[in-house]
């Protein structure tokens, strides 16, 4: 999932991006309100991570900004303000979750992940095509009876195309999804990725799952579909 | 415990019973006198009606003139005896007795006190029959009767007539007196008692009046002030300064409240970035390279904290008169380009100048570490909050004598903001603009200065905000 987290603390900014990334995550970083709206704006984020106390502009501002341009993503609010009247305010202002500080890091993961199911219209942390079931809560990945040994960018691009199974997915898209502008994707890195989960999921001879569509991108369906 | 009310009372009480006490000994005095003194007069009309039948009369020969007196029983007879018996007894001028009441027996006598006067001398003493008795002795000329020669007083024999009566008639006088003063004393004590009790009772109501609405005030309610309208001319002055002090109160509880949430507030940040930064590092524990940038991050944490309880341990210090200042000669253009110099980077980076105008022969006396503290505190907030442009150092004076001021662009700020500048953690944006700056920096400033004697004034003038410091021993 791509991730925009808006927070002036650097430090705290930096743990959890961190985090979120090695959890699969893209993840970029703005420390002040303008530029958040900005980036907001003018990426495809599945998911903002706003707090409220932003230089420039409150995290409020932003949301309210974004919602009055139509933009329905998700949005995880993340402040030190604790009171019912900021928490009643914040979802009021479109807010989907609200997370006070300090907080567990795992707790803001299972937040991420659950915001980033309910945009996707799941409500249970399980993807499942024809064989293949992935646990997201748990990041596991099952072929049948085998597990299967996914590293980070593999198990991000096998869960977003489960996510949107049936539906083909551009390179571009998997891109944006996948890497975030600290990130600099070579060409062929889609395509290697693609290559190295097919390899992965078609080692005891199973039946493929992810198809290429030439000059459109990738689906993922099941093999009798 | 001491008592207003109980003291009052006993003091008033204590008075009154003086004053009737005096009062009712004066009137008893006065009325017993009275009493005596009328009793007297019937004494000596007794003495004189007993002494009224003498008389002179010639004898036949060259004998001379003989006392003769006529005792009339009839006309006397309580001088006989009886209960009510009365005495008399006559004494010659020679000291040798004339005669007696019959009442007064064969064994009894009752002598005058010599020598003689004129005037009626009157005692008190115990008669023949044992009662309490008054007698009076007159002494007086026995004169020829209306047939005899009349001749000049002072030729006439004297004779003493000492005449006694029962005082009991004065002594039930005297104690019916006595009752009806004791009486009427203890009736004015009382009642006097119970006008004191109520004017005591209504004089310090308004004290109980004032405890109550001092009892009601408490930490939740010190906007809450004592009516001074309600209140006797004697305790306005203290209602006034019992508001002035919950005034005072409430504005520092205020602060101390602002502050705490402040301090919760900005808590919660380094405590939220130490717990993300464990977190991770602990959900991903064979990951060297995160786990040194997040030590890193926990690292940059604790000095910040660190930096933050410092300077809260200062202001305290400072507050508690334990930071004893060093005084020496500080030149004051080095020591703001010394203090300059951690910032000269970062300031360069964001276009910021420093214009030291300060002369170099402005000197400090006072001590360098504090001043430092102070003036490195004042520079740090112009070179992290300045809205571009330069940062100017000069000295000005004023009436009170030369002042540093320091000074840099603050479009951002508003005259209001300039009272609460100096409160802990008070920032003008609510996001930390600045991640390295505790919120405590104006505040240790004011702290420091004022422990220096030369209390910085913040201002604003033309769009600049300016601190000043009174230079010490800058004269």
């Amino acid at each position: 999932m791509r991730i925009l987290l808006v927070e002036d603390s650097e430090r705290l900014a930096g743990s959890i991006r961190a985090g979120l990334r090695r959890l699969g995550h893209a993840v970029d970083v703005v420390h002040d309100g303008p530029r958040g709206l900005s980036y907001a704006r003018n990426n495809p984020y599945e998911l903002l991570v706003l707090d409220i106390l932003l230089p420039g502009m409150t995290g409020l501002e932003i949301l309210r900004q974004l919602r009055a341009d139509g933009a329905d993503t998700p949005v995880l609010l993340l402040t030190a303000k604790d009171t019912v009247e900021d928490r009643v305010d914040g979802l009021r202002a479109g807010a989907d979750d609200y997370l006070v500080k300090p907080f567990a890091f795992e707790e803001l993961a299972a937040r991420v992940e659950a915001l980033g199911r309910r945009a996707g219209g799941r409500a249970t942390p399980r993807l499942e095509v024809s064989d293949l079931v992935i646990e997201t809560a748990g990041r596991r990945v099952l072929r049948g009876e085998r597990e299967l040994d996914l590293s980070r960018r593999e198990y991000a691009l096998l869960e977003f195309l489960a996510s949107r199974c049936g539906e083909t997915v551009s390179r571009i898209e998997i891109e944006d999804h996948l890497y975030d502008e600290q990130t600099l994707p070579m060409s062929n890195v889609v395509a290697s990725t693609i290559c190295a989960l097919r390899d992965k999921l078609e080692a005891d001879g199973e039946p493929r799952l992810i198809h290429t569509r030439r000059g459109l991108g990738y689906v993922m369906q099941e093999p009798d579909a | 415990m001491r008592s207003i009310r109980r003291e009052l009372l006993g003091g008033l009480l204590l008075g009154l019973a003086l004053l009737v006490a005096v009062v009712g000994g004066t009137l008893r005095v006065t009325l017993a006198d009275a009493l005596t003194e009328q009793y007297d007069r019937g004494l000596l009309a007794r003495a004189e009606s007993v002494a009224l039948p003498l008389e002179l009369h010639e004898l036949e020969g060259d004998d001379g003139p003989e006392i003769e007196y006529d005792f009339q029983a009839d006309a006397m007879p309580s001088f006989v005896g009886g209960p009510h018996a009365e005495y008399f007894d006559l004494w010659l001028a020679d000291g040798e007795e004339y005669g007696r009441s019959p009442s007064l027996g064969l064994e009894n006598q009752m002598p005058p006190a010599f020598p003689a006067t004129s005037t009626p001398r009157y005692r008190d003493l115990a008669l023949p029959d044992g009662r309490p008795g008054r007698a009076v002795e007159i002494t007086v000329p026995v004169g020829f009767d209306d047939d005899g020669p009349d001749l000049p007083e002072e030729l006439l024999p004297r004779m003493t007539c000492v005449v006694a009566s029962t005082r009991a008639d004065l002594d039930a006088q005297l104690a019916s007196l006595d009752l009806r003063l004791a009486l009427a004393g203890a009736g004015v004590l009382a009642l006097a008692a119970l006008v004191v009790l109520w004017a005591v009772r209504r004089g310090l109501a308004p004290l109980r009046r004032l405890d109550r609405q001092v009892a009601a005030v408490d930490a939740a309610h010190l906007d809450a002030r004592i009516d001074v309208e309600g209140a006797p001319a004697e305790l306005t002055e203290t209602t006034t300064r019992l508001n002035e002090l919950l005034a005072r109160l409430e504005d520092a509880f205020a602060k101390e409240r602002r502050m705490t949430a402040a301090m919760a507030h900005e808590l919660r940040t380094p405590i939220a970035e130490l717990r993300s930064a464990s977190d991770v590092a602990r959900r991903w524990p064979d990951d060297a390279e995160l786990s040194r940038e997040l030590a890193d991050t926990a690292h940059d944490v604790a000095l910040r904290m660190s930096e933050a309880v410092e300077a809260i341990m200062h202001c305290c210090r400072i507050e508690a008169g334990q930071e004893r200042p060093q005084v020496e000669r500080i030149p004051l253009r080095d020591l703001l380009d010394e203090l300059w110099r951690p910032h000269g980077d970062a300031a360069d980076a964001r276009g910021l100048a420093f214009r030291n105008e300060v002369p170099d022969d402005a000197v400090a006396v006072t001590d360098r570490g504090l001043l430092g503290l102070a003036l490195g505190n004042v520079l740090s907030n112009a070179a992290s909050f300045a809205d571009g442009g330069e940062v100017r150092a000069r000295v000005e004076q004023n009436g009170a004598g030369p002042e540093l001021s320091v000074s840099n662009e603050a479009r951002h700020l508003v005259d209001d903001d300039l009272a609460r500048m100096a409160e802990p953690f008070w920032r003008k944006d609510a996001a930390r603009t600045v991640g390295r700056h505790s919120g405590l920096g104006l505040t240790l400033v004011t702290s420091l200065t004022t422990a220096l004697g030369c209390r910085a004034r913040l201002g604003l003038e033309q769009g600049r905000f300016v601190v000043r410091v009174g230079i010490p021993g800058g004269d």
